[in-house]
This record gives C-alpha cells, structure tokens and sequence, in this order.
C-alpha cells in the first residue's frame, strides 16, 4: 500500500510534508532511521522527534502520520522513499491453506 | 532613535526602511515594571465537566525539547513558537494605547478593540494549528470524547505556554464557556504599571477566549479546514461568530480573571 503524502504550508510560511504510512512506526524503526541518516532520535512519553541534519521530522508511536521539515529537497525525496519500503516490507504476506 | 520612513504594509513593497541615528538629546526611559505584580498562590478554580487531565497535558508539554532548529526557529504543534518575555509584548501593547490616548481619547476604543482582533486572530491561527498537529493528537487526542473536550484542550494547552494558568469553567456546546485566567500575564504587567481601574484590561485575553470557541464550533476544526486567510475572512464576514466580554478582572480587584464568549 502507498503513503499518503500531502504538503501543507505552515506558520511562517513554510512548506511541510505530512505522511501517512497506514500504521504507526515502532521506535525501533525511528531509531534506525535516526541513526541511517546521522540523525538524534528523542523521545517524550509517544512522541518522538528525530533531528537531522537538515531538519526535523515529528512522529508518534499512536498515530500513522509524520511530520517532515526538512530543508534538503534531495534528503527529504529519499526518506520518503525509504518510508514506502519500510512500510512494504511489513505487509503480511497471505497465504491460503487448500 | 529609529524612524520607520517606509512601511511595507502602505508600500506593498517587501520591506520597511528603518532609520536608526543617535538621539540629539537624552531619552527617559519608562521604569521596567520587573516581573509584574505576580500573584501570591494559585486560586483554587473549580473543575469543569471534562475528560480532559489540565495537569496531565501541562505536565506533557513543559517537558517537551522545545529549543530552536538549526535555524534558530522554535517549530512545534504546527507552529513557529517564540520565546518572548512577557512584559516586552506587554509594554509594546499598553503603551499603544497610551499613546493614542494621548492622539484622541476617542481612539482608546479603538486601540483596545485592535489588540483583542490581534488577540483573536493569533490565537485562531495558533490553536486552529496547534489542534491538527501531531503533538495535539499524541498527547491531547487520547482525551478527546466530546466537542467541549477540544475546548478543555485548548486551555489545557494554552496553560502550558507562559500566559498564565487557563481554566474553562463551564462549556456549553455551541452557545457560550466562561473561562478563568489565574495570573494572567497582562494583569502582572498592569497591574504594576497602572493605578487600580474600574475597566478590565486584558485585551489580548478579551479576543482570545471567543476565538477558540470559533474555531471549534465555527471553524469546525476537527474536520482539519486548511487555516489560511481567504477562510479566516468567509467564517467571520458572516453573521453568528462568538465574542468575549473580561467579567472578572483582577485589575479591578477581583481574585483571577474571568471571560465569558457567547455568540452575536
């Protein structure tokens, strides 16, 4: 299944993107992402921040969205790239028994 | 000295000129009012019928990271937050009005009713913001049962960020919320600054108080309406838009402030 992607403009006028992955990410997957891209992975009771070096990206451990602000166009395209694999690869196959 | 000699908003350029030269003579200054007149003890304010845990939420958010990015930029709830001491933004917002007393005492009302649209529109836009960011949902939504709830939230919420400690008293869906304001950061400004008055005087409070039941009731923000200004002026060109009235004041001598919102 796709992630939803939508940019919204924010306060001071900045653009972020919001992503929806079907499910919330677990705190091993933000760990790992955090440390993939030289990032600091923090977290305060279900919401977690991960800061890089370009930006920050906002999650949660109850919901499905993040949020992106980043200001490397490049960075931020190949994240949300690597959110679609991420949440490929834990779709449960399905299997019939006949 | 500093002289604005072109301003951006009469130009429709993209910026002001401001010119700074040293003063001919020297300038009095105003005496700081320090920290205000704080109060001594938080009042005991009675609960409202909600789900929501005011101290739970509070707790939440004054332990969140809220320190700049690499820009320096304070970006949290959807919204770029700033670290300001209150009684800069106090001293700015009075002296206004001082000053235009000065002009025209007719133009006081004037004044006063431009800080509360200031006050409304902030507080639209922030807490509309505020209410669809993530942080809202992971640590407000689990609470959320009923439209008053968003009410509750808000100030709940609005506790945490240095105004003071907010508290809705009573929310009644649709039709009007008496609000209390313990230590409201303009009463501490005016009341150390100004002789006792028989005119409430947190004008800021004055606007934002209706502008949460606006934006919940008619801004309908639960359905995430996109905040811009072309929405801001179609919800409130038109009739049934709540306003707020300071019942309580205590720069009048009254233990807290106290705001009621009901609709035209």
């Amino acid at each position: 299944m796709p992630v939803q992607i939508s940019k919204r403009r924010e306060c001071g006028g900045t653009w972020v993107v919001d992503v929806d992955l079907g499910r919330s990410p677990t705190g091993e997957e933000l760990t790992t992402f955090a440390q993939r891209y030289g990032g600091r992975y923090r977290q305060f009771q279900q919401l977690v921040w991960l800061d890089l070096p370009s930006g920050r990206i906002t999650a949660s451990l109850r919901l499905s969205r993040l949020t992106i602000r980043l200001g490397d166009k490049a960075l931020e395209a190949a994240i949300i790239a690597e959110l679609q694999q991420l949440v490929e690869a834990s779709v449960p196959a399905c299997a019939v028994d006949l | 000295m500093a002289e604005e000699t072109s301003c951006m908003v009469v130009t429709r350029q993209d910026h002001c000129i401001i010119q700074v030269t040293k003063a001919p003579v020297r300038r009095s200054l105003t005496p700081s009012p320090q920290m205000g007149k704080l109060i001594d003890q938080p009042v005991p304010l009675p609960k409202g019928d909600t789900g929501v845990d005011y101290d739970a939420v509070n707790e939440a958010l004054w332990g969140l990271p809220l320190e700049g990015d690499v820009n320096g930029q304070i970006r949290a709830f959807n919204v770029l937050l700033t670290r300001m001491p209150a009684n800069y933004c106090n001293r700015i917002q009075y002296r206004f009005l001082d000053e235009l007393q000065k002009v025209d005492p007719q133009l006081l009302e004037v004044g006063q009713a431009l800080i509360r649209e200031a006050g409304h529109v902030c507080v639209f836009h922030t807490f509309g913001n505020i209410m669809k960011s993530l942080e809202w949902e992971t640590v407000v939504g689990p609470m959320l049962n009923t439209d008053t709830d968003w009410i509750h939230g808000a100030y709940a919420v609005a506790s945490s960020l240095g105004w003071g400690r907010w508290q809705a008293l009573e929310v009644v869906s649709d039709e009007f919320c008496r609000v209390a304001i313990d230590g409201n950061y303009e009463a501490n400004y005016f009341l150390a600054s100004y002789p006792s008055t028989a005119q409430p005087a947190c004008y800021f409070a004055q606007g934002a108080v209706p502008a949460i039941m606006n934006i919940v009731y008619n801004g309908r923000i639960q359905q995430k309406p996109v905040l811009d200004e072309a929405f801001y002026n179609r919800l409130f060109q038109r009739g049934g838009v709540f306003q707020g009235a300071e019942v309580k004041a205590r720069e009048k001598g009254d233990p807290w402030c106290e705001f009621y919102a009901q609709r035209l």
